[in-house]
């Protein structure tokens, strides 16, 4: 060994400086081992080389070059120091033409601006943003960047990812666009729906003035229902009145039918009272004053008699029309011929002297009350025999004869006649065309026998000339009724 | 002892007359009047102005009116046919009335016999004659009744 103190200076010195390789070497080795460093720059005999290393670094580098992401490495002046082959691609570009060059000139126009803030940002922490890259040919790329910082030697470079947003972009476009179609369509709907409530609005209008018109409409329909309904009422009103008038008029008929009856029950009693004294009380004086009375006397006493009498058959008379009047009529069959025969028969009985020559056409039928037939026939029958009384030999005919499809019946008789210009007084109760010293009579007989023949719906006449007699048709309106009748 | 006719009328015209009628065919019976229906009722039956009057001497026949005061003719005939001492006694309505309802409600009431008086006197004269004769001499009255006295 030497004793020169330089010397060992000099080797203490390259000692410490190649400890301090040796050192740096161990801690490059543990970075390569540990993966925190992928490459080399060595200063060679050509100047400073990067060295990648393989090995360690082939499942990331594999991962790198194969990844579909872009992976890039940007320095802070935003040089492409490498760029994996996906990221070539995003740009459409060979891997040889991107690394080395200035990210900021792949961008589109509107970005470029906008990559240095991001570069800034980035190396702060951390940064990311969208931009688009300038088509090479067709439709623009755009790509998300995720950038961090990393330390590579020295130096601070960023690492970035890059993802093709493209076709998202182009979603979130077709989104958007979709979103301004529907919100144009919404507008549109908005408006559409504005312009309808304006229409619905009117309509309502419409439909209130319309209603309004119905309210109208309505209100005069319920006063017209009103009113007809008031009319309604007032008619049912007066038909109640009307029904309550005829219900009091019948009353009113029935009590004076009551009256009626009980003025005949009256009169049946005590006009006649009266009468009897009148004749019995002169018909005793006659007899026991005989001899002390003249022939005047005697007349004045007769005619008393006779007044009276004569009062009783009025009254008689009376009370028959009155019955007429009220009996109920029961029509059936009968048999005028036989009734005829048998009034004939009391008045030649009544009269046994009298010569008469009486014709009963037979089988005569009628349909017709037999009890009021019979009171007519008697009056009738006994007004012949009376006015032929004078007659020596009267004539009398009864029958009946076909007149324009219906029957009439006649009671023909050759007496005492009467003068048809009276003959509208011939029907009229107390009407009489003689007076009581030629014919005795009430004048009640023919009126009670007009209303018999009027109640049976039938109507009578007469025909006749003074002296020359008289003729009594009469029908009794159902004279074809009765010729079925005989049919069957 | 003859019979005796009790007549009912109120109209002493008719009484008159038929107590004539009666003397001019000779018909001697007593006759007892009665001019109301109660007067009528108290002789058959003994009571009011009649009390104490012997009911043995009851009537042949009652002629008997039906418009009478108070008490009308149809009624004093329910009361006469109503009681057992007169059920039986024969009645004649001797009356104006020609009305069908007297009629149809004498007979029913049980009247014997219904005969109008004619306003007519002579044949007045002539019905009584008749009704004298058949009701007194002819028709045989009912056997007299025991009475309870």
């Amino acid at each position: 060994m030497s004793d020169d103190p330089d010397i060992t200076r000099q080797l203490r010195r390259e000692l410490d400086e190649t400890r301090l390789r040796l050192a740096e070497a161990e801690e490059t080795l543990d970075a390569i081992r540990n993966g925190e460093v992928d490459g080399l720059m060595v200063a060679g005999p050509n100047g400073q080389q990067v060295f990648t290393l393989q090995g360690a670094q082939e499942p990331y580098r594999m991962l790198i070059e194969q990844m579909s992401e872009g992976a890039l490495t940007l320095s802070r002046d935003g040089f492409i120091l490498y760029a994996n082959p996906s990221f070539a691609r995003m740009l459409q570009l060979p891997t040889g033409r991107v690394i080395g060059a200035v990210l900021r000139d792949f961008l589109s126009v509107e970005d470029q601006p906008a990559i240095t803030g991001l570069i800034e940002t980035a190396l702060s922490g951390a940064g990311s943003g969208e931009v688009s890259i300038r088509a090479a040919l067709g439709s623009p790329v755009v790509l998300r960047l995720d950038l961090r910082p990393v330390q590579l030697g020295a130096e601070t470079v960023l690492c970035a990812v890059a993802t093709d947003i493209t076709a998202e972009k182009q979603r979130e476009r077709g989104l958007l666009r979709q979103a301004e179609l529907l919100e144009a369509s919404v507008a549109q709907r908005t408006a559409d729906l504005a312009a309808s409530r304006i229409a619905a609005l009117n309509l309502m209008e419409e439909a209130v003035e319309g209603s309004k018109a119905i309210d109208q409409a309505n209100r005069e329909l319920m006063r017209e229902i009103t009113e007809r309904k008031r009319a309604e009422a007032t008619v049912r009103q007066l038909n109640v009145e009307l029904e309550q008038r005829v219900a009091e008029r019948t009353a009113a008929l029935d009590a004076s039918n009551t009256e009626l009856e009980a003025f005949s029950y009256s009169v049946s009693h005590d006009l006649r009272a009266p009468l009897r004294s009148i004749d019995g009380f002169s018909r005793i004086v006659m007899d026991d004053y005989h001899d002390k009375l003249d022939a005047e006397g005697r007349d004045s006493l007769t005619r008393i008699r006779t007044a009276a009498r004569q009062m009783g058959r009025l009254i008689d008379d009376l009370l028959k029309l009155a019955r007429v009047s009220r009996a109920a009529l029961h029509r059936e069959r009968v048999d005028l011929s036989a009734l005829a025969r048998a009034v004939v028969a009391e008045l030649q009985e009544s009269e046994p002297g009298r010569v008469a020559d009486v014709v009963v056409q037979g089988d005569l039928m009628a349909l017709g009350d037999p009890t009021l037939l019979r009171v007519a026939l008697d009056n009738l029958l006994g007004n012949a025999w009376k006015f032929t009384g004078k007659r020596d030999a009267a004539h009398i005919v009864f029958g009946a004869q076909q007149q324009d499809g219906e029957t009439t019946y006649f009671v023909r008789d050759d007496g005492a006649g009467y003068d048809p210009t009276y003959a509208d007084k011939l029907f009229g109760a107390f009407q009489r065309l003689h007076s009581t010293a030629e014919f005795p009579g009430t004048g009640i007989g023919l009126a009670t026998v007009q209303r018999i023949i009027r109640r049976h719906g039938g109507r009578i006449w007469a025909e006749g000339q003074v002296n020359l007699g008289a003729t009594f048709f009469f029908t009794l309106g159902v004279s074809e009724r009765a010729e079925e009748l005989e049919a069957t | 002892m003859t019979a005796i006719i009790l007549l009912v009328e109120d109209n002493l015209d008719d009484v008159k007359l038929t107590r004539r009628a009666f003397s001019e065919i000779k018909v001697g019976n007593q006759i007892i009047e009665a001019h109301d229906g109660v007067t009528a009722l108290d002789y058959l039956f003994g009571t009011g102005q009649y009390a104490g009057h012997d009911l043995a001497d009851t009537p042949a026949v009652i002629f008997l009116d039906l418009k009478l005061p108070k008490m009308d003719g149809l009624e004093v005939l329910r009361r006469i046919r109503g009681d057992p001492r007169t059920a039986l006694l024969p009645v004649v309505v001797l009356t104006t009335s020609d009305e069908e309802q007297d009629r149809i409600m004498s007979y029913r009431l049980g009247a014997n016999s219904y005969v109008r008086k004619p306003v007519d006197f002579d044949q007045f004269i002539d019905s009584a004659r008749q009704l004298g004769l058949y009701w007194l001499l002819i028709n045989q009255p009912p056997p007299k009744l025991p009475h309870a006295t």
